[in-house]
């Protein structure tokens, strides 16, 4: 088995992901812990790029690190700093999410396990962007609209619950 | 509405004001005029006779606001005319706290001491504005040397006589190699 | 990677790192003129050297960390906001050939890293363990998410007009037809406009400076940094600045294309003109309030590119759009 250069950053990459999300994890500061799972979604957008899905890698980056990141943020800055304090997982419940994980690792890992020879024969396309949302607007395209729906509906109850308010409290001035 | 008009306004100015010949004159090569009386550091000068004229009475350390002059005085033979007279053994003029305001010289009994047209250029320690007599000797003949002495500004004091007319200088701006020689 | 790639790719760097460091003196001179002084003289000819002198001086400086502040991440956050906003510069094609990245999702990608140089400033704001650096940061991150939304609906006009997201083939469609500006113009120049908008409130240039905004946070973000961490800080804004002109050029302008001569030079010439301007905006206008700045990216700018995103998809299918 010879080494070539895009195996080894693929092993970089991918040792790079493991170790942020084990800090992430394990972190004791809330920011130390979003910015390890920062590193972590990048480096899979790097994985996305090096198994052929540039376009998945772009929106991986913008959506994930720039905005699920972005929301994380302000979660810190809008609740209390406590930067200086240590987060704690109690005993009981770590036990339960190791279960839970090592669950999930099972199930992933037989998976692969099972279909490697699917995996090896089929070699994989390079499909476009184009194609891409050409399927999503045909073949895909109740899924996709049923989606879009599903995140309208989301964005509608935010909006109704960070509105709703004491009716005995008059409602915000007016903006001038 | 108003911040788009208003930005308008102001990028029409800069944009003017970058066309425009620059308002900034570069000090140190042009210099602009200066006043008649524009005075500025200090010079101890000699007499008639070639002898220094300070006698050491301190009259100027005393009137000075900042307190920034110091004259030892020292009593001894003139080597010129033989008589027995006041002498300023040491004399200090610290430039730091200096204000310019010029009272040392209106209070000199005998006109020792004068300011100059040109200042003294910056320097890189505190020690460098400081005045010692050999320096202020040395003001006396590198330096041009202001308008007014003691005997002219009482002049302007007196109401008979009128008030003194400044001589009509040639000189309107020290020349830049006079400043250059300062350093 | 063939040697053409690495080469072009390190002519790209060149290029923008000497922009860069022009760009400094001539954003000083032309900020002197404009206010009616004459900007560096000293150092070099007409002052040109003074970026380097400047850079000695920054270099020589003591690096101070705050006794409270998160040292791994104080450290870290200068030099990566420098890193990320030369990141977008390797996507920009500087020629028909002379394009480091020529990928297909180039626009995405672009908007994608553009809003990543935020984490950096947000790091080195909450690093510092100082009030003004926090609600800099803050601001920031508010300011960035608010306008990465105009930036992305108005850099797809001309995606949806030309058809592709890889940058060098929206050139390449507009040396076919017409600069974006020129026509469709009602299109073009619009959307021109609200991407310079949302890039500056993107780069946290003035008028869109809140998040260092001096009369209020002393220095914001930057407030706690000294010496070279400071000059990282102060050069991602340039560079990103420069290199939003660039795409901003690339996207609307017509990129490389020139009637004659070498594409880089048309497409520098483009860059730095757009530069200039905006500094003129700069050296012009006065900083918006939180509350205007966030008005305006969504009570207008958001609706007018949701407005000009649906125009373009119909142009297209038009018989003059085709």
């Amino acid at each position: 088995m010879t080494f070539t250069a895009t195996m080894i950053v693929f092993a970089l990459v991918g040792a790079l992901a493991f170790v942020g999300s084990i800090f992430t994890v394990r972190s004791s500061k809330l920011v130390h812990a979003v910015l390890w799972l920062g590193v972590t979604l990048g480096m899979t957008a790097i994985l996305f790029v090096q198994l052929g899905a540039p376009f998945l890698a772009g929106i991986q980056l913008l959506l994930y690190v720039g905005g699920v990141m972005t929301l994380m943020i302000f979660g810190v800055l809008l609740t209390k700093r406590d930067g200086d304090s240590e987060l704690k997982t109690e005993e009981p419940s770590r036990e339960r999410g190791a279960l839970i994980a090592l669950a999930v690792f099972a199930v992933l890992a037989g998976t692969i396990w099972l279909g490697r020879d699917a995996l090896q024969r089929t070699a994989v396309p390079s499909l476009g962007t184009g194609w891409l949302g050409t399927s999503l607007l045909t073949r895909h395209l109740v899924a996709f609209e049923a989606l879009s729906a599903l995140l309208l509906a989301a964005m509608i109850g935010a909006i109704v619950i960070a509105r709703r308010r004491d009716p005995d409290q008059p409602s915000e001035p007016k903006e001038s | 509405m108003g911040y788009l008009l208003d930005g308008l306004k102001s990028m029409w100015t800069t944009a003017l004001n970058a066309i425009r010949p620059p308002f900034t004159q570069e000090f140190p090569k042009v210099l602009r005029p200066h006043p008649e009386r524009y005075h500025t550091s200090f010079a101890l000068l000699h007499d008639e006779t070639g002898d220094e004229a300070c006698t050491g009475c301190g009259a100027c350390a005393r009137i000075c606001p900042s307190q920034v002059i110091t004259v030892k005085l020292g009593k001894r033979e003139s080597a010129i005319t033989q008589k027995k007279r006041g002498y300023a053994d040491d004399f200090t003029l610290d430039l730091t706290a200096c204000l310019v305001c010029e009272l040392c010289v209106q209070v000199c009994p005998t006109d020792a001491i004068v300011m100059l047209k040109v200042p003294e250029l910056p320097g890189f320690r505190r020690e460098d504005l400081v005045l010692s007599m050999p320096r202020l000797y040395e003001n006396e003949k590198s330096k041009p040397l202001g308008w007014s002495n003691a005997t002219k500004l009482m002049a302007m004091q007196d109401p008979k006589a009128g008030a003194a007319k400044p001589e009509p200088s040639k000189e309107t701006a020290p020349a830049p190699a006079a400043a250059g020689a300062a350093s | 990677m063939t040697l053409f790639a690495w080469l072009s790719s390190i002519l790209v760097a060149v290029i923008v790192l000497t922009v860069t460091a022009f760009g400094l003196w001539w954003e000083r001179k032309l900020a002197g003129r404009m206010q009616s002084r004459l900007g560096p003289t000293i150092v070099g000819p007409i002052g040109l050297f003074q970026p380097i002198a400047d850079l000695l001086k920054l270099v020589q400086k003591e690096p101070i960390i705050p006794q409270r502040a998160d040292r791994a991440l104080f450290w870290l956050a200068p030099p990566l906001t420098t890193l990320f906003a030369l990141l977008v510069a390797a996507l920009v094609p500087f020629g028909p050939k002379l394009a480091p990245a020529n990928i297909d999702v180039g626009v995405p990608l672009i908007i994608a890293l553009g809003g990543l140089a935020l984490i950096p400033v947000w790091m080195a704001g909450w690093a510092s363990h100082n009030k003004y650096a926090l609600l800099g940061a803050m601001r920031a991150v508010a300011q960035s998410v608010s306008y990465g939304v105009p930036l992305v609906l108005t850099a797809l006009v001309p995606v949806i007009l030309a058809g592709s997201m890889n940058l060098n083939s929206i050139v390449a469609w507009q040396h076919r037809h017409h600069w974006l500006v020129v026509w469709p113009v009602f299109l073009g120049l619009p959307a021109f406009i609200l991407f310079i908008l949302a890039m500056l409130a993107e780069a946290n240039r003035i008028p869109f400076d809140i998040p260092e905004a001096e009369s209020e946070l002393v220095a914001g973000v930057s407030t706690e940094y000294t010496g070279m961490h400071f000059g990282f800080i102060y050069l991602a804004e340039y560079v990103h600045t420069l290199v939003g002109s660039a795409v901003a050029s690339t996207l609307f302008l017509g990129g490389w294309d020139g009637p004659f001569g070498p594409s880089v030079l048309w497409m520098v010439l483009k860059t730095c003109l757009l530069f200039s301007v905006l500094y003129w905006l700069r050296w012009s206008l006065v900083r918006l309030r939180a509350d205007q700045l966030m008005a305006l990216a969504w009570k207008w700018l958001v609706p007018a590119g949701l407005a000009l995103v649906l125009l373009a998809a119909v142009w297209t299918q038009t018989p003059w759009g085709r």
